[in-house]
């Protein structure tokens, strides 16, 4: 069975490289633009989650530190992305299971959510 | 008989004439000198012809007020003549080499038995001596009778025998009151011990000079004076009592506290400039400069208002409180800016006699319930203007005491006054840079993260690129296009890591790691990526562990590493070199490149600099300063090496632990 990889990111353009990427390597993809649409989606619960810290409508820390803290979630491996190399160090205090920095280099990030999905 | 009688009278006046000290001469009846004695010689230094000259045998005579007296009109002449009876009179007469004697005459007419006048006998009394003596006395006494200061004398048991004008206009006891009198009159009773001292030094005969003591006037004040007292003797050398100079320094001592007055009144503005020049944190200034100001205004409390403005750009007035004790015990400490208008209506300085009669200025000095303060009843008021004249301000110094609130220096308020309309102009200048800077490293930190965004995806794309089938140019250009691109990474990483210093922002996280493992894992990426050059590492094996931020370290050591290898590009070695001791751990990188001069190699670590004639040489001069300010903040040390054309050696060291 396919591994299911929820994305949120509100740059379109690096959601499109990420899903083609991950598409590639045989996962299944969702891209949330933001917080509010990444809420509403009421289906599976993901094998993976990649999530930008800066976001439209708030902060993907925030979001990790929500899905750790629940009992239904916490199993769930986040990856948090950002621009920001400082954010590695709140990214781990929120408790998320890897950080990649952008731009990331490619194999990088493949590597890092198959060992995440292993 | 009678004529035996007679010549017997001859004789004895005969001796007695020549034997007398005093000079004595007889005239005729017509003036002519007929006979004189001895003395007469010695006090006239001449021996007149006898028969000759008439009146008098002195060379020339005087009036006592100098006038020449013609022979005729002396008195022995007048007498003579029968004129008038001038016995005793006071004359002065010349001798031969000028000098002059006072004598006192007696001229009196000698009659024959017959009756018949024979002739004047003059007795001629010498008192110049006497003469010269009472002058002296006369004198000496006038200069302490219109002496300035009080000259007193006293006896060895302190009893008062002379008094001067001086003493009575200082002391305020007249002659007659104070004679006979003991000098504790004028002694304080808790100085008593003090005329002990002065008697016993008088008695053993030593004076006592500039003596500064107190001394209490009839009215009972008391004033500073200066003694000189000096020991009296008698002919026989035994001291007998004291002489004391006394002179009223209450003038001088004023004179002293105006000038220590005014000296600290100097020092105190000087610490108010200095503070202003300073610091920049406006509270602390104002709070500053208005304790000092209320101390040197010698008022109970000092408020002062002054304008700021908050981040939105609307303004309210701050105020601080200076007050003997406790500030905290006034709490009404409110003015809106239209009353200061109000209050100051274009003046410099408000003097409200009574507090009560302005209603708002009262309320500002009401104290909480219980408070110690004193009740304010004067107010001093000064507007504070910025250099356009705007009213930014106002200090208020309230007084309990009308005394000191009259003697209040206004002058001096109102340049302290335009110091403060200074400090407050400064720190609004200041804040606004502080704002801008803000804004400015806020915008920096901004913009690299959206230039960042693209990059992601132009990276993600040509590394698909780069995995599929694509011909040899095409992978060339490729690989150059991505390295373009770690390049652009890496300038953008620079930028935001200067705004992070600048804003105090760079922020470490210590870890403990091997510093020799991550040498040679950067020292491996180079030796994919650098096609020109080697890098050796020495001095692998030993104890590397610290306690750092490992991405900062790696950072810096690409840097050096990355600089060794683009200024020695006819060189293909760079040697990377490790060392430990107990406490540090330290990295060398060496290269075979041009090296710098000792100038350049002052500059090397500042900011944007780069060494010139290397044009070629991109970058925006940022990462030695970075790393620079990376190793201090690991509380280590950067340097560098180098002579020109000999290569550079740059090293760092940081301790193996961090003190947090």
């Amino acid at each position: 069975m396919k591994k299911a990889v929820h994305v949120l990111e509100d740059d379109i353009d690096i959601g499109e490289l990420i899903v083609f990427l991950l598409t590639e390597q045989g996962y299944d993809v969702v891209v949330f633009s933001n917080i509010a649409s990444f809420r509403q989606h009421g289906g599976q619960l993901p094998d993976l989650l990649v999530i930008d810290v800066m976001l439209p409508d708030g902060n993907g820390l925030d979001i990790c530190r929500e899905w750790k803290a629940d009992e239904a979630t916490r199993y769930i491996p986040v990856l948090l992305m950002s621009a920001y190399e400082d954010y590695k160090h709140d990214a781990k205090a929120s408790k998320a299971d890897g950080f990649i920095s952008k731009p990331f280099d490619i194999k990088t990030f493949l590597n890092e959510v198959a060992r995440q999905l292993s | 008989m009678k004529k035996v009688r007679k010549e017997v009278d001859n004789q004895i006046f005969r001796e007695l004439f020549f034997a007398s000290p005093i000079a004595g001469y007889l005239c005729d009846k017509d003036g002519f000198l007929k006979a004189y004695n001895p003395a007469a010689i010695s006090l006239w230094e001449r021996q007149p012809e006898i028969g000759k000259e008439r009146w008098s045998g002195a060379f020339a005579i005087f009036y006592v007020d100098g006038r020449p007296m013609p022979a005729e009109k002396s008195p022995m002449a007048m007498v003579l003549a029968g004129k008038e009876d001038r016995t005793g009179e006071e004359l002065v007469i010349q001798r031969p080499d000028g000098t002059q004697r006072i004598v006192l005459v007696f001229p009196k007419l000698i009659y024959a038995a017959t009756g018949d006048l024979i002739g004047v006998y003059t007795a001629l009394v010498d008192i110049t001596e006497y003469k010269q003596y009472e002058e002296k006395q006369a004198m000496l006494s006038e200069i302490v009778q219109s002496s300035d200061d009080a000259i007193v004398s006293k006896n060895l048991e302190g009893i008062i025998m002379s008094w001067n004008t001086g003493a009575e206009r200082i002391f305020g006891y007249s002659e007659q009151e104070i004679i006979g009198k003991s000098i504790n009159t004028l002694i304080p009773n808790y100085l008593r011990t003090e005329e002990e001292t002065i008697i016993r030094e008088i008695k053993a005969g030593r004076k006592v000079d500039h003596y500064q003591t107190i001394r209490r006037t009839k009215s009972g004040k008391e004033i500073p004076i200066s003694l000189t007292i000096s020991p009296m003797r008698n002919k026989q050398g035994q001291v007998i009592g004291a002489s004391k100079i006394a002179r009223d320094i209450s003038d001088k001592i004023q004179r002293e506290q105006t000038i220590q007055f005014h000296a600290q009144k100097l020092e105190t503005l000087h610490a108010i400039g200095k503070v202003i020049s300073e610091k920049l944190d406006t509270p602390s200034i104002i709070q500053t400069v208005i304790d000092s100001t209320t101390h040197l205004a010698s008022a109970d409390v000092g408020l002062c208002f002054y304008r700021v403005s908050d981040e939105l750009g609307s303004s309210k007035l701050s105020v601080s409180v200076a007050a003997h004790g406790n500030g905290g015990d006034y709490d009404n400490l409110h003015l809106d800016e239209g009353i200061i208008h109000t209050i100051f209506a274009g003046e410099n300085v408000v003097k409200f006699d009574d507090v009560c009669e302005a209603a708002h200025i009262l309320s500002l000095f009401n104290t909480k319930e219980g408070a110690k303060a004193p009740r304010i009843r004067h107010c001093l008021a000064i507007p504070i203007r910025a250099a356009d004249k705007l009213l930014i301000g106002a200090m208020f110094f309230g007084y309990a005491q009308a005394e000191v609130f009259k003697t209040a220096d206004e002058d001096m308020m109102r340049n302290i006054a335009s110091l403060v309309a200074v400090t407050l102009d400064n720190a609004r200048l200041f804040e606004e840079v502080n704002a801008l800077n803000l804004k400015k490293n806020e915008f920096i930190a901004l913009a690299s993260h959206e230039l960042k965004t693209p990059l992601t995806t132009i990276k993600g794309y040509l590394q698909i690129l780069e995995r599929s089938e694509i011909d040899q140019v095409g992978r060339r250009f490729l690989t150059k296009a991505l390295k373009q691109l770690e390049r652009i990474n890496a300038l953008i990483a620079e930028l935001l890591d200067i705004s992070k210093i600048e804003a105090g922002k760079l922020s470490f996280h210590f870890e403990r790691f091997d510093m020799s493992e991550m040498v040679l894992d950067v020292v491996e990426t180079f030796h994919f990526s650098s096609q020109t050059h080697t890098i050796f590492v020495n001095n692998i094996h030993g104890d590397y562990t610290v306690i750092a931020d490992r991405q900062r370290m790696e950072q810096v050591i690409i840097n050096l590493i990355t600089n060794a290898i683009k200024y020695s590009p006819n060189a293909n070695n760079v040697y990377v070199t490790l060392e430990s001791s107990l406490r540090e751990v330290s990295v060398q990188v060496k290269d075979e490149g041009m090296g710098m001069s000792r100038d350049q190699q002052e500059k090397v670590f500042t900011r944007f600099y780069q060494v010139e004639g290397t044009s070629k040489m991109t970058g925006l001069g940022l990462g030695l300063y970075l790393s620079k300010e990376i190793i201090e903040r690991h509380g280590g040390h950067i340097g560098v090496n180098s002579q020109l054309g000999q290569g550079s050696t740059f090293y760092f060291s940081i301790p193996r632990e961090q003190e947090l």
